[in-house]
């Protein structure tokens, strides 16, 4: 990955070969029969100010990725540097700053909320183990971070049953902004939420990214979302990135088979856009399932669902690069051998 | 819609006994599905869209649900909201079959595949003995395009994926070829290239075997997909029904036009033109009323951003308007939205 942008800045996070494989154990002894291999080997970097956007189906190791740059899974092997400093090997204390700057917003406002605390409660412990503000401002900081994610002031000493999904997963975005983070990870933070709730949550986190300066990885598996809220994507399969690219050309410039078959799998907006009658939906229908992490195919990750399959596939990953029919401008990166 | 409607629901209402007192879920919905036709009925959580369907199927706990007297389920001269368990049991999964949002609880975990295809043949369609019954069932499989389908018939529900097993569902649902399907979230629990291959065989099926479909979703992006008439449910009522065009084209309901609004728009028709959207979406403020604290006028006054007086006041009624080509649009409120609307990233097509 480039280790300066374009714009010359250093990038926020730099993540280089990321690996995450979980043992499988089984058998009398208990002994590892296997390898869950979630993340193979991923690199990313990101700008600061910058959101960028992970896409792929479940499975892919979307979330995995998400939680080991923050280090709340240990990554297998490889590096993630967060504002120059590496943070792979850091002791418990040396994290803590970095605990501090990086947050996460799950996507489950039910169970990520201790339900015996009350949301003031809840967040003081955060703001007072880090130091945030001083001892006698904590109460007026939490309730001006209330106010600040739209809920009224006194939803602080409510418990989390009392809220609805949409404001629970608003004291999420609270309990993640508390520390002021520079750094967030959004794990599916609206996919359990209502339609008419998902775009207020959505509106707001983009305000309070922009009023705090946040950069964001936004986790999710609605290309729709991803598309409008992020600045680039990366498309996951099976622990690899398999395309990279800016979100505003997604529809012209996406190469991977496997993006433009996500692409063709959404559904339309608008029933105008029906294919003529007896031809099907027109969605890209894709044969198969996702291979299991369990035991992933060798080669390309894609290889049993591709419509484009050749030999070489089978054998040989194919590296994340720019390719030479993508326009010069911005990064561009495919993992595909059929590309040229 | 000439032809008579195999399935006419007139005022149907089911309310809920609760700790709490009685709550009316569904109140006073009517619809008709004409033979072939696809149904959407479209709502967020809580607004009675799966409610309705479980009480046409009468799959509800008599001791908790009660289906207003006054409610009408005609189908085939047979009136379900009042019927016996005894014609229920006939008309379910023979002539109307239903499939649920969560494929994994749906099935039962301790019966193969197959034995779950043949106990439907083997309570609906007493002609065939056990060999032919088989035979069905592999042909179901194969039809639902389940590969190596002999093998998968003797195989349990854990062992296959979440898109397979809700194929297997579907062909429990289909293997007596029903009148109708009820589908309730059939895609909502899956990835979206499995969702695709769902909605297009769905589709297929349809067309091939003439099945009436009544779609529960809160995916427009599905209803747009596969839809023919869509019906928008909130908080019990139905506040707008019309074609699948005249709603998306021309939503005349305010709750309507938000809710399309507040949906990300794929950018395949912007992007060529001008750069990206902005990062903010409309969004419809505030939450749905609690079912026991319902407002005295319109149920969607305290988000609706047209509201005048008389909606605090008065609820409206669900009445007959025209749009465009004579199609009738039903709308619920006393100020639809009259002007037609561009849906966005369609502008200069």
């Amino acid at each position: 990955m480039n280790a300066v942008a374009p714009n010359g800045q250093p990038p926020l996070l730099e993540v280089s070969n990321l690996v995450k494989h979980f043992p499988v154990r089984g058998g009398v002894f208990n002994r590892v029969v296997g390898q869950v291999k979630a993340v193979s080997g991923v690199s990313l970097s990101v700008q600061p100010g910058e959101v960028v956007g992970i896409v792929g189906e479940s499975g892919c190791g979307k979330s995995t990725l998400g939680k080991c740059i923050i280090r709340l899974i240990e990554p297998t092997a490889g590096s993630v540097k967060f504002e120059g400093r590496e943070l792979a090997g850091l002791g418990h204390a040396e994290m803590m700053p970095f605990r501090r700057a990086m947050q996460i917003i799950f996507q489950d406002p039910y169970s990520s909320l201790n339900p015996r605390l009350t949301i003031r409660k809840m967040l003081r412990e955060a703001i007072s183990f880090h130091h945030v503000v001083a001892p006698e401002a904590v109460d007026g900081y939490i309730d001006e971070l209330i106010t600040k994610v739209g809920l009224r002031r006194d939803a602080a000493d409510k418990f989390p049953h009392e809220f609805s999904g949409g404001q629970r997963q608003r004291v999420g975005i609270a309990r993640a902004l508390a520390v002021k983070p520079r750094f967030l990870v959004a794990d599916e933070p609206v996919s359990a939420l209502d339609v008419s709730i998902q775009a207020q949550v959505l509106n707001l986190m983009m305000q309070l990214k922009e009023e705090f300066g946040l950069t964001l990885l936004f986790i999710s598996h609605d290309l729709k979302v991803i598309e409008r809220f992020c600045d680039r994507v990366a498309v996951m399969y099976l622990g690899h990135i398999v395309e990279m690219l800016p979100c505003a050309d997604l529809h012209r410039h996406a190469q991977h088979p496997y993006t433009k078959a996500l692409l063709g799998a959404n559904p339309i907006d608008d029933p105008s856009e029906r294919v003529a009658a007896g031809a099907g939906l027109g969605l890209t229908v894709l044969q198969g399932d996702v291979p299991s992490p369990f035991n992933p195919p060798k080669g390309c990750p894609f290889v049993g669902r591709c419509p484009v399959v050749i030999d070489r596939c089978r054998s040989e990953m194919p590296p994340l690069e720019p390719k030479a029919s993508s326009p010069a401008d911005g990064d561009r990166r495919t993992a595909c051998w059929v590309v040229s | 819609m000439s032809e008579t409607p195999i399935l006419s629901v007139r005022g149907l209402t089911t309310r809920f006994r609760t700790d709490r007192g009685t709550v009316t879920a569904v109140d006073d919905v009517s619809f008709d599905l004409a033979k072939g036709e696809t149904l959407g009925i479209v709502g967020e959580s809580g607004c009675g869209k799966t409610v309705t369907s479980k009480t046409i199927m009468r799959l509800l706990p008599e001791r908790t649900a009660i289906i207003d007297p006054s409610s009408r389920i005609m189908f085939e001269g047979m009136n379900l909201a009042t019927a016996d368990e005894r014609a229920m049991r006939r008309v379910r999964g023979d002539r109307i079959a239903m499939i649920f949002q969560e494929p994994m609880t749906s099935l039962n975990p301790v019966f193969t595949v197959g034995w779950q295809i043949d106990e439907a043949l083997k309570y609906h369609k007493r002609e065939l003995d056990s060999h032919q019954r088989r035979a069905r069932s592999i042909e179901m499989l194969r039809l639902v395009e389940i590969p190596e389908p002999e093998r998968r018939y003797g195989e349990y529900p854990h062992q296959l994926s979440g898109g397979m097993r809700q194929r297997v569902m579907i062909a429990i649902a289909l293997c007596c070829e029903p009148d109708i399907l009820i589908a309730d979230e059939p895609t909502t629990a899956l990835d979206v290239t499995i969702q695709a291959q769902i909605l297009s065989l769905m589709d297929g099926l349809k067309k091939k075997l003439g099945t009436a479909i009544v779609l529960i979703t809160h995916n427009l992006g599905v209803v747009a997909q596969v839809c023919d008439r869509v019906m928008v449910m909130y908080a019990g009522r139905v506040i707008e029904s019309g074609t699948v065009w005249d709603i998306f084209h021309r939503p005349q309901h305010p709750y309507t036009r938000a809710l399309l609004d507040s949906i990300p728009k794929s950018g395949r028709h912007e992007q060529a033109e001008s750069g990206r959207p902005s990062r903010r979406l409309p969004t419809i403020d505030g939450i749905v009323p609690s079912l026991f604290d319902l407002p005295p006028g319109c149920r969607f006054q305290d988000r609706c951003k047209h509201r005048q007086e008389r909606c605090v006041r008065e609820e409206p009624a669900l009445l007959d308007s025209t749009a465009a080509a004579g199609n009738i649009v039903q709308v619920r409120c006393h100020f639809p939205i009259a002007a037609p609307t561009v849906v966005a990233g369609r502008e200069g097509r």
